[in-house]
């Protein structure tokens, strides 16, 4: 399967506040992308599905899209 | 002392009047020993779902310096509080974002050490 975001690592730290990068990260109904489609590492995955939890709890991003 | 991150979501009917509402919080806050340093109105949005039969809330987020015991209290008062119908209380990674932000400066360093020929050639390519 090809990486979808070829430029990773311009990301260093993911802030559950800056949702516009974290929309990159989830697909159309907004589940998180699996490692073979981010390219990230498994600690960058870690903090990224942490981010993007966070962002859930405070709505800036949805639990499920388009219901 | 922690640096913690208050994220607040306030009922939309409080944005003819926010005063109130922000200083019963910042009471809140400090009657448990923490400061607030800093603080970020990002005003009305609109939410990605419901919360309390709200369309919309008020996002505030502060910057606090608390003893880790006053969290606790925070959180409980806070959700008893009418005016807040979300909140959410993380201990930002003060060490990563310090790295991250020392990486991107050097990132922008190293760009404008190469000068303008591969801004030229970045520009040619959006203009393709």
């Amino acid at each position: 399967m090809a990486k979808i975001f070829k430029h990773r690592t311009d990301v260093a730290y993911f802030d559950y506040k800056d949702f516009k990068t974290l929309q990159r990260y989830v697909n159309g109904f907004g589940q998180i992308e699996t490692r073979k489609k981010t390219g990230l590492k498994e600690h960058e995955q870690r903090r990224l599905a942490i981010a993007i939890k966070r962002a859930r709890h405070i709505a800036l991003l949805p639990f499920v899209a388009h219901n | 002392m922690n640096q913690y991150e208050i994220a607040v979501l306030y009922h939309p009917d409080l944005e003819v009047d926010l005063t109130k509402a922000e200083e019963r919080v910042t009471k809140i806050i400090t009657d448990n020993g923490g400061k607030i340093t800093a603080t970020d109105n990002w005003g009305k949005r609109k939410l990605a779902y419901t919360i309390k039969k709200q369309e919309h809330a008020l996002y505030v987020f502060y910057t606090v310096e608390m003893p880790g015991e006053g969290v606790k209290k925070v959180e409980s008062i806070l959700n008893i509080t009418d005016e807040v119908i979300r909140y959410l209380i993380v201990r930002p990674d003060l060490k990563k974002i310090a790295k991250a932000e020392a990486a991107k400066a050097e990132k922008a360093k190293k760009q404008a050490e190469r000068g303008d020929r591969a801004e030229d050639e970045e520009e040619e390519e959006e203009e393709k």
